[in-house]
C-alpha cells in the first residue's frame, strides 16, 4: 500500500475512507489480469500448467508429488484471465496459490491450527483481560477477552507471539504450530520505577486514542482524586470527553447530550440501580477493588443492552493465587481496607473489601443542635471469589453490598444495593469460550418520619434476576460473540405503611410492577484486509410488562389523570400487559490509513426499557425506576459517530476527533407539578417526545513519560421536544428546548508530572458552560400573590462553572526488603476558590409579598484535603 | 422534600454551601393578558380583576399594574344563564349576583373580550361540592413565648372534618386574621393538597396554623374544592412562590391555566378562572 498523502485525509475523511477499500480490492498484481485463451474447455492439470507456462510464460513453482496432475479440470468459458484460471484450478483441487515475485506458487493448503491460553500475572495470578497478542511479522493478532483468555487460530507453522499488556514486561515465544495448543503466558509486572524509555507500541496497536476512550486507566484513578480526596471511577470518568456532570455534585452524569438513566453501570455484569453516595459526592465503587473499567458511549457491543447512551463495564479484582496482601487508606471522607489472597494456591482466591465513611464521627462535636444529633455514613463490601477448577472450568463469585445511612430526629432514610453474580467459565476445544452468569441485584430506599402523629414509614425499590450466557467463538480472521440475555425485574414504586397503631397514617401501596427483557445477541468483528476492520452486531431485544396488575384504562378525550379513567383491567400473574420488540443493529467500520492514522465510523442503535422517574435536576436516592408500559414506551436512539484517530510526534501524542449525532424517540419527562411519590397513575404523568443531541469531541493525550496528561474540548448540544394532542401537555408549547444537561463549551484538562521516584504532581482544571435555567420573561399578581412569568423552559444560562484542582502523591521509597508501598495524596481541590452556581431561583422574600433572587453555590472555598493509602 | 434539609447539613458541614440573594435584570418577555376569576357558591358578586404581565421587578405593586379596561367579560352557566359582567373600577368587573350564583354540580365557562378585540375563552369549569368544616378550635401553649415579643404566647388551631371517599378530592385551603375591624388574608399560609394520604378519613386536630400571638383576634379558614385542572394549576404556582426551590425541584415553567385565545392555542391567559364550592369556620383567639 503506498503511503496516503497526509493532507489528503485532512482535507477529506471520506475519500480516504474509500482510497482505503479499494486499494485492498484493486491493490493486485497485473499478472493475474492477463488473457488466457483456452482451446478447449477440459484440460489435465499437467497441460494446462504446461500450456500457461508454454504459451504464456506464467512460472510455477511446486512440488509434484503434492499435485493430481492427472485430474481433469473444467473449464466454463474459453477466454479467461488468468486469475479465473487459477481460481478454478484451486477450486476443483483444493490446491492453493500464491503470487511471488512474478512465480505462481502451488501448494497443497496448509492446514490451520489454533493456539490458546490464559494469560495471568506472575506474582498474584489474576488475569488480564484485554491483553494483546501480536504474531510477530504479521499483521496478525488478537485481544484476551475479560477473564485473560485468548485464542487466534493460524494456519501451520513457526511463529513468534509477543504478549504485552499495559504496566507490565513484555514476552516474546516462539511456537512451533502444528496442531491445536495451549500456551498460558504468566506477564510480570514492570518494577515500580520511572519509564525513562518511551516504548514506542508496536505496529497493530496504532489506535490508542481510540482505545483510551473505552478502557479507563485504573491507576489515573487512583492516582488522581477527583472528588474531595477521595479516588473515584464515576468522577473521574467525568475527565473524558462529553461526559458531565450539572454542577457540584449529582449523583448523575451524563453522556453525549444523553440523560442519566440512559447510563447502564455494570459490576462483575450485575446492573447497579444507583451509583452515588452522599447524592452524588461518591461513586459506590471502591477504587481498591477496580480490574478493569471500559467505558463505551459509541460501538457498543451488541452484548449490552438496556440503555441508550453509555455503558460502564466494571470488573472487580479476582484476587491473588499466590500470596497474601493488604491495602489500606485512610482519606477525608472514608477510609477501606482492602484483603486478598490463595484459599487453594494456584487454584482458588479471594478479595474482600470495605469501605466506611466516618464523618458523622464529628457531629457531635458541632455547635448546631440539629447537626448534633445526626446521623450520616455510607460504607461499602465488595468481595470475590474465584476457583479454578481445571484448565477449562473456572467458577466465580462476586458480591457488592452498599448503603446510605441518614438519620435525625425527625427523618430517617436508607438507601443502597446489593449485587451477587454467580459466574461458570467454560472452554468447548480451543477455539469456543463461554460464559454463563446469574445475577441478582437490587436497590432499597426506604425512609420514615418516626416521630410525629403521622409516623410512617415508606419503601422504595427494585429486584432485578438476570441469566446470561455468552459464547465467544475465534475464528482466523473473525471474533464471534453470541448468547442470551434475560432479566426478570420487579418494581417496587412504593409502600407507606404507619409506623405503630396510633399512627394517623394510612396504609397506601402501588402496586409492584413486573417486567421480562429477553434478548439473543450476536456481535462479529472480521478483519477484512489487514487495515480494514469491520464490526457487525445484533441484538434482537424483547421486551414484557407481566402482570399481576391492575391497568387503568383512561378516557380518549382529554389528558391521562386520575379523573379521566374510565374502567380497570386486571392482568393475571405472568400475563402479558404489553410487548415490545426491536432489532438493536449496530456497525462499525474501523480503516487504519497508516501506521498512525485511523478513522472508524460507527452507528448505534439502542433501546431501553426501563425508566428512571426524578422530578429532580440531580440525581437522588428517592428516585424510581419503572417499566415500559402500555402507556410509557420505550426509548430508542439512533446515533452515528465519525472519528479520526491518529498518532503524533512518533506515538508520543495521540490525537482524536469525533462528531457524532443522535437522535432519541420517547424520551421522558416528568409533567411539570406532578408528584411521583406514591402516585398510582404516574404513568398519567409521564409525558414522551422527541430528543436530539450532536457534538464534536477533540482530545489529545500523552501516555508515556515523565509528564503525561489529557486535554480535551467538545462542543456538544441536547435538545427535547415534546408535543402532545393536549394543549394542557404541550412542553415549551411542543417547540424543541435545550435539556437541563445541555452543555455545550466543555474544556477539560488532567496532567500528571512524576518528578522522581518519590514525587508526583497533578492538576485537574474544568470549564463548561453554565447550565439552562429558567428565569422569569415577567410577573403578575394573582390571588393578591407575586407570581413570576415563565414563558418558556430553560431560556437563561447559569454563569460558566469552571474550577481547578491541584495536587501531590509522595510515594514511599521501595528499598530491598521492604515489602509494604505507600503514599500519601495531598490536594487542594477548588484552588482558586470558584462559587459555582449550582442554581439560581426564585422564591419569596420572607415576610413580604415581594420575591427575590437566590444563587446557590455547593462548594465556595477551596477544600484542602490529605488521603493515604498503603499496601502490602 | 426532606432529603434538602440533609442535602444542607452535608453540604454546610464539609464544604460550606450557601444561598445568596443577588440582583438579576431580567428582560420582558411575550407578556400576556392576567386573569383573576373566582366563583363560589357563596352570594355574590364575583369579581373578575384582568391587567397584563409586566417586567419582573422582584415587587408587589398592585397600583403600578397595567389593567384591560373596556373588556367585555361574560360569565357561563351550564343551565344557559349568562352574566355579562360590569367594570365598576379599572380592569376590576363584577358580576350580578341577583342573576347568578354558583351552584355545585353546575358548569361554568368564562368568557372574554378583550379593547383590543381578542377573545379568550375558558375551559368548561365544574363546581365540585367540598366537606364542612366541623369544628374550629385552638390551644395555648404559655410555656412557648415568642422571643421576639413576650406578650404573644404560641396558640395551635385545629379544624375536624369528614374527607369524603373513595374518590380523589383536591383543596385550596386560605387563612385569614381578623382584627382592628379588617380581615388579612395571610397568603403564607395558602396550602394546595389532596387526599391523598387522609382518603376517607374522618380528620381531628388538623392543624392550620401555629403561631405567636396575643389575644382578642379572629381567626378564619377556608375550604375550597378545587377540579384537577385547577390543582395542577395552583400546585405550580404554590411551587414558584412559597416552596420556591430549584435546588431539587424543576417547577420553574410556564404555567398555563385555563384560558385561551379562541382563535390561537399557543396565546392563553395568566392566571385561572375558578370554580369552587367553599366551607369555612371562625374562631376568636383569646
Amino acid at each position: 500500500m503506498n503511503p496516503v498523502n497526509s493532507s489528503k485525509i485532512y482535507g477529506a475523511l471520506l475519500i480516504a475512507a474509500l482510497f482505503c477499500i479499494t486499494q485492498s480490492i484493486y491493490g493486485q498484481n497485473d499478472i493475474l489480469e492477463s488473457k488466457i485463451n483456452l482451446n478447449k474447455q477440459e484440460y489435465e492439470l499437467k497441460s494446462i500448467l504446461n500450456l500457461l507456462f508454454d504459451e504464456y510464460s506464467v512460472n510455477f513453482s511446486y512440488n509434484e508429488k503434492d499435485l493430481p496432475l492427472a485430474k481433469v479440470i473444467h473449464f466454463s468459458h474459453k477466454q479467461q484471465n488468468l486469475k479465473s484460471v487459477l481460481d478454478e484450478i484451486s477450486r476443483q483441487t483444493v490446491l492453493d496459490y500464491a503470487l511471488r515475485d512474478e512465480i505462481i506458487i502451488i501448494k497443497k493448503p496448509l492446514k490451520k491450527y489454533t493456539v490458546s491460553g490464559n494469560i495471568t500475572d506472575t506474582n498474584s495470578g489474576e488475569t488480564l483481560p484485554y491483553a494483546n497478542i501480536v504474531v510477530t511479522d504479521k499483521q496478525l493478532g488478537t485481544v484476551s477477552n475479560k477473564f485473560g483468555f485468548y485464542s487466534i487460530t493460524l494456519t501451520e507453522g513457526t511463529y513468534t507471539l509477543t504478549f504485552n499488556y499495559v504496566g507490565y514486561n513484555v514476552i516474546q515465544k516462539t511456537i512451533e504450530l502444528t496442531g491445536n495448543i495451549t500456551v498460558n503466558i504468566d506477564l510480570l509486572p514492570k518494577t515500580e520505577t520511572l519509564e525513562e524509555v518511551i516504548i514506542k507500541p508496536e505496529q497493530n496497536d496504532i489506535l490508542n486514542s481510540e482505545k483510551r476512550l473505552v478502557t479507563l486507566d485504573i491507576q489515573k484513578i487512583k492516582e488522581i482524586p477527583a472528588s474531595l480526596g477521595e479516588a473515584d471511577v464515576l468522577r473521574y470518568c467525568q475527565s473524558m470527553p462529553s461526559v458531565v456532570s450539572v454542577g457540584e455534585a449529582g449523583g448523575g452524569y451524563f453522556v453525549r447530550g444523553g440523560a442519566w438513566d440512559q447510563n447502564l453501570m455494570l459490576l462483575d455484569e450485575a446492573v447497579v440501580y444507583n451509583g452515588a453516595h452522599i447524592e452524588g459526592f461518591f461513586s459506590v465503587f471502591n477504587p481498591d477493588i477496580l480490574k478493569d473499567v471500559k467505558f463505551y458511549k459509541e460501538g457498543i457491543p451488541a452484548k449490552y443492552g438496556g440503555r441508550i447512551s453509555s455503558i460502564m463495564d466494571i470488573t472487580q479484582k479476582e484476587g491473588n493465587m499466590k500470596s497474601y496482601h493488604f491495602s489500606a487508606g485512610v482519606g477525608l471522607i472514608a477510609s477501606k481496607l482492602m484483603i486478598e489472597g490463595p484459599i487453594i494456591k494456584d487454584k482458588a482466591s479471594f478479595v474482600l473489601a470495605g469501605r466506611r465513611s466516618y464523618m458523622d464521627i464529628f457531629f457531635k462535636y458541632l455547635p448546631d443542635e440539629d447537626i448534633k444529633d445526626s446521623k450520616y455514613y455510607f460504607y461499602d463490601i465488595n468481595s470475590r471469589l474465584n476457583f479454578i477448577l481445571n484448565p477449562k472450568n473456572r467458577l466465580y463469585f462476586s458480591l457488592y453490598s452498599g448503603d446510605d445511612h441518614l438519620k435525625d430526629n425527625t427523618y430517617d432514610q436508607r438507601y443502597g444495593n446489593l449485587t451477587t453474580t454467580f459466574r461458570w467459565n467454560h472452554l468447548f476445544g480451543s477455539r469456543l469460550f463461554s460464559n454463563t452468569s446469574l445475577i441478582y441485584s437490587d436497590y432499597v430506599m426506604q425512609d420514615r418520619d418516626p416521630g410525629s402523629d403521622w409516623s410512617w414509614k415508606n419503601t422504595v425499590g427494585i429486584d432485578h434476576y438476570e441469566f446470561k450466557d455468552n459464547f465467544s467463538w475465534y475464528l482466523a480472521s473473525h471474533k464471534i460473540d453470541f448468547g442470551v440475555d434475560m432479566q426478570y425485574v420487579s418494581f417496587h414504586p412504593g409502600h407507606r405503611e404507619p409506623l405503630s397503631d396510633s399512627s394517623l397514617s394510612v396504609n397506601i401501596k402501588i402496586p409492584d410492577q413486573q417486567s421480562l427483557e429477553s434478548a439473543i445477541y450476536i456481535d462479529d468483528c472480521i478483519k477484512l484486509t489487514p487495515r480494514l476492520e469491520f464490526f457487525m452486531g445484533l441484538r434482537l431485544s424483547y421486551f414484557m410488562n407481566l402482570g399481576p396488575e391492575d391497568i387503568f384504562v383512561y378516557d380518549q378525550d382529554s389528558p391521562k389523570d386520575e379523573t379521566s379513567i374510565t374502567d380497570t383491567i386486571h392482568y393475571r400473574n405472568n400475563q402479558a400487559i404489553k410487548t415490545y420488540a426491536y432489532p438493536e443493529p449496530r456497525f462499525s467500520l474501523k480503516c487504519n490509513l497508516s501506521d498512525n492514522q485511523a478513522l472508524k465510523l460507527t452507528y448505534d442503535r439502542t433501546v431501553q426499557y426501563i425508566h428512571r422517574i426524578t422530578e429532580n435536576y440531580m440525581a437522588l436516592p428517592t428516585d424510581m425506576y419503572k417499566p415500559s408500559n402500555k402507556y410509557v414506551k420505550p426509548v430508542l436512539c439512533d446515533q452515528v459517530s465519525l472519528g479520526y484517530f491518529t498518532a503524533l510526534k512518533d506515538h508520543l501524542f495521540d490525537l482524536s476527533v469525533e462528531i457524532y449525532y443522535k437522535k432519541i424517540q420517547h424520551v421522558t419527562e416528568v409533567k411539570p407539578g406532578s408528584d411521583i411519590y406514591l402516585n398510582s397513575t404516574l404513568d398519567a404523568d409521564i409525558l414522551q417526545g422527541d430528543g436530539k443531541a450532536y457534538g464534536i469531541e477533540t482530545m489529545l493525550s500523552k501516555t508515556n513519560g515523565i509528564f503525561t496528561g489529557t486535554v480535551s474540548y467538545t462542543y456538544s448540544r441536547s435538545f427535547k421536544k415534546i408535543e402532545s394532542e393536549y394543549k394542557q401537555e404541550n412542553l415549551n408549547f411542543g417547540k424543541f428546548y435545550p435539556a437541563h444537561y445541555d452543555i455545550p463549551h466543555q474544556f477539560k484538562l488532567i496532567a500528571q508530572y512524576k518528578l522522581n521516584d518519590k514525587w508526583s504532581f497533578h492538576a485537574d482544571f474544568l470549564y463548561l458552560t453554565g447550565r439552562p435555567v429558567s428565569l422569569p420573561d415577567g410577573q403578575y399578581i394573582y390571588a393578591e400573590t407575586l407570581i413570576p412569568y415563565y414563558s418558556g423552559i430553560n431560556n437563561h444560562r447559569l454563569p460558566d462553572f469552571h474550577r481547578l484542582n491541584i495536587g501531590a502523591t509522595r510515594y514511599s521509597v521501595s528499598k530491598p526488603g521492604r515489602k509494604w508501598r505507600g503514599y500519601l495524596n495531598f490536594s487542594l481541590y477548588n484552588l482558586y476558590a470558584r462559587k459555582n452556581a449550582y442554581s439560581i431561583y426564585i422564591r419569596r422574600k420572607p415576610m413580604t409579598r415581594n420575591t427575590e433572587a437566590v444563587n446557590f453555590t455547593i462548594i465556595e472555598t477551596i477544600v484542602p484535603t490529605l488521603s493515604y493509602n498503603i499496601e502490602f | 422534600m426532606k432529603m434538602r434539609n440533609f442535602f444542607f447539613i452535608i453540604f454546610i458541614l464539609i464544604i460550606t454551601g450557601c444561598e445568596e440573594v443577588i440582583e438579576l435584570d431580567l428582560p420582558e418577555n411575550n407578556p400576556r393578558i392576567i386573569v383573576d376569576a373566582l366563583i363560589t357558591d357563596k352570594y355574590g358578586p364575583y369579581t373578575v380583576k384582568l391587567s397584563h404581565s409586566q417586567k419582573y421587578s422582584f415587587k408587589y405593586e398592585q397600583d403600578t399594574s397595567v389593567f384591560e379596561t373596556g373588556a367585555v367579560v361574560i360569565i357561563h352557566e351550564d343551565s344557559g344563564i349568562s352574566d355579562t359582567l360590569t367594570e365598576t373600577e379599572k380592569g376590576t368587573y363584577i358580576s350580578h349576583p341577583e342573576l347568578l350564583t354558583g351552584k355545585t354540580g353546575h358548569s361554568y365557562q368564562l368568557e372574554i373580550v378583550t379593547s383590543a378585540g381578542k377573545r379568550y375563552i375558558s375551559d368548561t369549569e365544574t363546581m365540585l361540592d367540598v366537606p364542612a368544616i366541623n369544628s374550629i378550635y385552638y390551644e395555648r401553649d404559655l410555656a412557648d413565648r415568642d422571643p421576639g415579643n413576650p406578650n404573644y404566647y404560641r396558640f395551635n388551631v385545629f379544624i375536624d372534618w369528614q374527607d369524603p371517599g373513595p374518590e380523589r378530592n383536591y383543596y385550596l385551603r386560605k387563612f385569614s386574621y381578623y382584627w382592628s375591624g379588617v380581615w388579612h388574608d395571610n397568603i403564607h399560609w395558602n396550602w394546595v393538597f389532596n387526599d391523598k394520604y387522609f382518603n376517607g378519613m374522618y380528620l381531628t386536630l388538623d392543624q392550620i396554623v401555629s403561631d405567636y400571638g396575643g389575644t382578642g383576634f379572629k381567626i378564619r379558614v377556608e375550604q375550597f374544592s378545587l377540579t384537577k385542572s385547577a390543582y395542577d394549576f395552583w400546585i405550580l404556582i404554590h411551587r414558584q412562590t412559597q416552596e420556591a426551590d430549584d435546588l431539587v425541584v424543576n417547577s420553574s415553567t410556564p404555567v398555563i391555566g385555563n384560558i385561551y385565545n379562541a382563535s390561537d392555542p399557543n396565546d392563553y391567559a395568566l392566571g385561572y378562572f375558578q370554580v369552587s364550592s367553599v366551607k369555612s369556620a371562625e374562631v376568636w383567639i383569646n
